[in-house]
């Protein structure tokens, strides 16, 4: 699927601009970004819910938005799953997922099937208001992948659920997809739900695709810093390049990539520093999490500058505690500090 | 509620008692009175099987226009492109404001030698319609003024709509229009057939338009009878409440659970769905409604109103006691509806007593019986009851009316009032001061103040508006606008009557503005 150069805009105020992404069959793509960037547009102009000023969406080979061109949503082959679940409430369960069979024989094996391939072939008689929250997107999901779709759309479909069961039906869902196999573009704010889904993830900001990669790829290599704060925490600290390392507060570390010589910014992961008992700083705030510990750390002959995030599996220290900081990462991206700063 | 569950006290168990039998009187005791016919009943039937007809007929007619009229306006101005629709939001409210003896009497007066309408389909040389009378007239004239009932409902739940079911149902291989048809109607039935009840049961109880036109309903039977034969004016009486009785079950059963209403609301300011080619034709239609609805009749009232200005046959000063008459009995009705209901709304909700639960609905039946059956059966009551019969034409039993009437509009924003003050409300407040006193006046009573306002103004509005038990039982010489617009017009004095009725429509858009509108 390819959607390529989308602008579009809520009464006369633009979202998007230029918008593309690309999506290969099969594959799961996350589309991340921060509440307002525009991801939810994107997701509804694929859909046909929402008209895109300029642009191009091609789903398999069939071009469905393009200037001159719109076709409606209903002969888009699109499955959409809502935030809310949007199940008909006045139809039961069984009849929500034959909706969208209507007029396909053997509709009534297929609704049946894909109440058991999401584990609800017991409730097929049920009022949606009688369901749960997660029972409600479980059915959703059915209902969605009941025709066959060319492109399932996921739409924040997990934000309405409690933390617990969240990660339970994300689970649930991540599996029912890779079994059907069908090409998904999940939309989400949130960095552990398109890391732990998505087999590529899109990052958004201010109707704009920022970066596409893998979340291996946008976590150790983003493209700027927001990128790198918006995908995990970051520590960015000044650093002097020469070319191969830089010079910073903790140590001369090795830069991957190049680029001009000169004042860099620096992005230092919290895994990637450590602290041991010493003098140069000092701990201002531990973070007890059971499998891991953060400090809070404050280097002493560095005043202003904003204290490092760091994070061991050991939790030996307490507040107050003199300790020095080690790097123990073996490479570090950097940004020229002008156009780190440009982009902020 | 645990905790306040336990020792109902006896004074508001008392109380509600009272109340349901007070409300529940002016019903029983005209069921009494129909039960007396014995061996007359046959003969008396007879005389009221044409006007039950009429009646169930206009109700169900002016019932099913009023809601599709309603249902369609309501869809072009919240979901399409109509061009203006945040005006005509308003503007298509407005016929609300009209009693429906005002509207009745614009038209009248307009088809009128002299009238506008009459001048106008002249001036095109055409003759102008001798009689307006009969069943079209009545039916036209109260879908016109009814239709806000459904509009307002399911206006408010298109809004609340949330917008992924109708987009879910596109995705999922529907058109527009099926879409519409499969997922978005079925939502909206609820609303429509609220709408539609309230639509028929204000048909039913209407007295004055059907007077005016002309049509001969069991409303206006009463009225002709109740003099002469009571048997045939208590026989239609219990018929009335019989037939309100019957659809408000009727209208309970077709919505069942399943029905209630899906409280989600979307998340999106939908885009509106365009209307195309037929922008021009919806365009035309939503201002023919308010050109009928509104605009001609406002301008009919106003060309005799001032016509009668101008030539000093209606002196504004003579209206001053009419309204200042309407306006006391209307305050002193709101004040009184809410002191005596707020207690019942507080036993049944807090407190989930049975008793209260009758109370209830004995209360809110009171909106279905109409004001002419109330009035009837009060005036006989008062006069056939030893030592009542000084009551007879005095503002206590026409108050009493008005409330028994009107206390349901009350209940409901009283219920309401006591569910904005949640248990855990009342239970920090206990933890926080021991002075109950206190902690009714600065966390109970603002909390409730807005619910019980819009109570009050509900009420207020309603019996501004009101006309028969007003005639009926009003104390001699005592006018309000109502009987002054009655009385003129039936006199043939439509300057006067004019007038009037522009005070009070003026009147009620206000307190519809300040009570509907500036909350939708």
């Amino acid at each position: 699927m390819n959607v390529t150069q989308i602008n579009a805009s809520h009464d006369a105020v633009p979202v998007l601009h230029d918008a593309s992404i690309v999506v290969e069959e099969g594959e799961m793509m996350a589309l991340l970004g921060p509440s307002g960037c525009g991801k939810t547009t994107l997701l509804r102009v694929i859909a046909g819910l929402h008209r895109a000023d300029s642009g191009t969406v091609v789903i398999g080979d069939q071009t469905v938005t393009s200037p001159g061109t719109f076709i409606n949503p209903e002969q888009r082959r699109v499955g959409m799953l809502f935030q809310d679940g949007a199940l008909f409430p006045h139809l039961t369960a069984a009849e929500n997922v034959r909706f969208g069979l209507r007029g396909r024989s053997a509709a009534k094996q297929r609704t049946s099937d894909m109440l058991d391939l999401v584990g609800m072939g017991g409730y097929a008689d049920r009022l949606p208001g009688t369901l749960s929250g997660g029972q409600q997107q479980r059915v959703a999901l059915a209902r969605a992948l009941a025709p066959e779709p060319a492109v399932l759309l996921l739409d924040e479909p997990f934000s309405a659920l409690d933390a617990g069961l969240r990660v339970q039906v994300r689970r649930d869902v991540k599996r029912i997809l890779a079994d059907v196999g069908v090409t998904t573009i999940l939309v989400t704010h949130d960095q552990d739900e398109a890391f732990s889904m998505g087999d590529r993830v899109a990052v958004m900001s201010d109707g704009i695709v920022v970066q596409e990669g893998t979340p291996s790829e946008l976590y150790e290599r983003p493209a700027n810093p927001w990128v790198a704060g918006f995908v995990g925490e970051a520590n960015l600290i000044d650093g002097q390049y020469d070319g191969t390392n830089a010079e910073t507060a903790v140590g001369s570390l090795v830069v991957r990539g190049d680029g001009p010589a000169g004042d860099v910014q620096v992005l230092i992961r919290p895994e990637q520093l450590a602290v041991v008992a010493g003098s140069a700083a000092v701990i201002d705030d531990v973070e007890y999490y059971g499998h891991d510990a953060r400090y809070d750390v404050r280097i002493l002959d560095r005043p202003g500058e904003p204290t490092l995030g760091v994070r061991m599996t050991l939790a030996e220290f307490q507040v107050g505690d003199r300790v020095d900081v080690k790097f123990v990462g073996s490479s570090v991206q950097t940004w020229p500090t002008e156009q780190a700063g440009d982009s902020d | 509620m645990s905790s306040t569950r336990s020792g109902t006290p006896n004074w508001l168990v008392g109380h509600a008692v009272l109340v349901g039998a007070v409300f529940a009187l002016p019903g029983l005791f005209v069921f009494f009175r129909a039960a007396q016919l014995g061996g007359d009943l046959g003969s008396t039937a007879s005389e009221v099987v044409g006007p039950l007809g009429r009646s169930v007929l206009l109700a169900l007619s002016v019932g099913a226009t009023a809601t599709a009229l309603g249902t369609m306006l309501a869809w072009l101005v919240v979901r399409s492109d109509l061009p203006g629709r945040r005006m005509w939001r308003l503007l298509l409210v407005l016929p609300l404001v009209f009693p429906s003896f005002v509207g009745a009497a614009a038209f009248l007066t307009s088809l009128a030698p002299g009238g506008l309408l009459h001048g106008l389909i002249e001036s095109v040389g055409l003759e102008p319609p001798r009689r307006f009378r009969g069943f079209f007239p009545a039916w036209m004239v109260l879908t016109l003024f009814t239709y806000p009932y459904v509009l307002l409902p399911v206006a408010a739940r298109l809004r609340a709509l949330p917008s992924s079911l109708e987009e879910g149902a596109r995705v999922l291989g529907r058109t527009r229009l099926g879409a519409i048809r499969s997922v978005t109607l079925p939502q909206l039935r609820p609303a429509m057939l609220a709408g539609g009840l309230l639509v028929f049961l204000y048909t039913i109880s209407d007295f004055g338009a059907v007077q005016l036109l002309g049509y001969d309903t069991l409303t206006r039977v009463i009225f002709a009878t109740r003099l002469s034969n009571r048997g045939v004016s208590f026989l239609s009486a219990t018929l009335l409440i019989l037939l309100a009785v019957a659809i408000s079950a009727w209208a309970r059963s077709a919505g069942p659970d399943q029905l209630r209403p899906d409280e989600r609301v979307g998340r999106f300011e939908r885009p509106a769905e365009p209307l195309g080619s037929i922008r021009l034709v919806a365009l035309g239609f939503v201002s023919a409604v308010a050109l009928v609805a509104l605009v001609a009749p406002v301008l009919s009232l106003l060309t005799w109103s001032i016509r009668g200005l101008a030539d000093g046959r209606v002196d504004l000063g003579e209206l001053a006691v009419p309204l200042l008459n309407t306006a006391f009995v209307g305050i002193v009705t709101a004040i009184l509806a809410v002191v005596v209901v707020v207690p019942l709304a507080v036993v049944t909700i807090r407190h989930r007593s049975k008793v209260a639960n009758v109370s209830s609905v004995a209360v809110t039946g009171g909106f279905a019986v109409p004001g002419i059956v109330i009035a009837l059966s009060l005036v006989f009551w008062a006069l056939n009851t030893p030592g009542f019969s000084f009551i007879y034409q005095t503002f206590p039993l026409l108050i009493l009316a008005y409330v028994i009437h009107f206390g349901s509009q009350a209940l409901g924003a009283a219920e309401i009032a006591v569910r904005a003050v949640p248990d855990e409300i009342r239970e920090s407040g206990r933890l926080l001061t021991p002075s109950r006193w206190l902690r009714r006046r600065q966390v109970e009573f603002p909390l409730m103040r807005p619910g019980l306002a819009s109570g009050a103004g509900l009420v207020l509005l309603s019996t501004v508006k009101e006309l028969p038990a007003t005639l009926l039982l009003a104390p001699i010489g005592f006018e309000t606008l109502s009987t002054e617009i009655w009385g003129a017009y039936e006199d043939g004095f439509y300057a006067s009557a004019g007038t009037s009725s522009i005070v009070l429509v003026a009147l009620s858009g206000l307190l519809t503005w300040a009570l509907v509108l500036r909350r939708a």
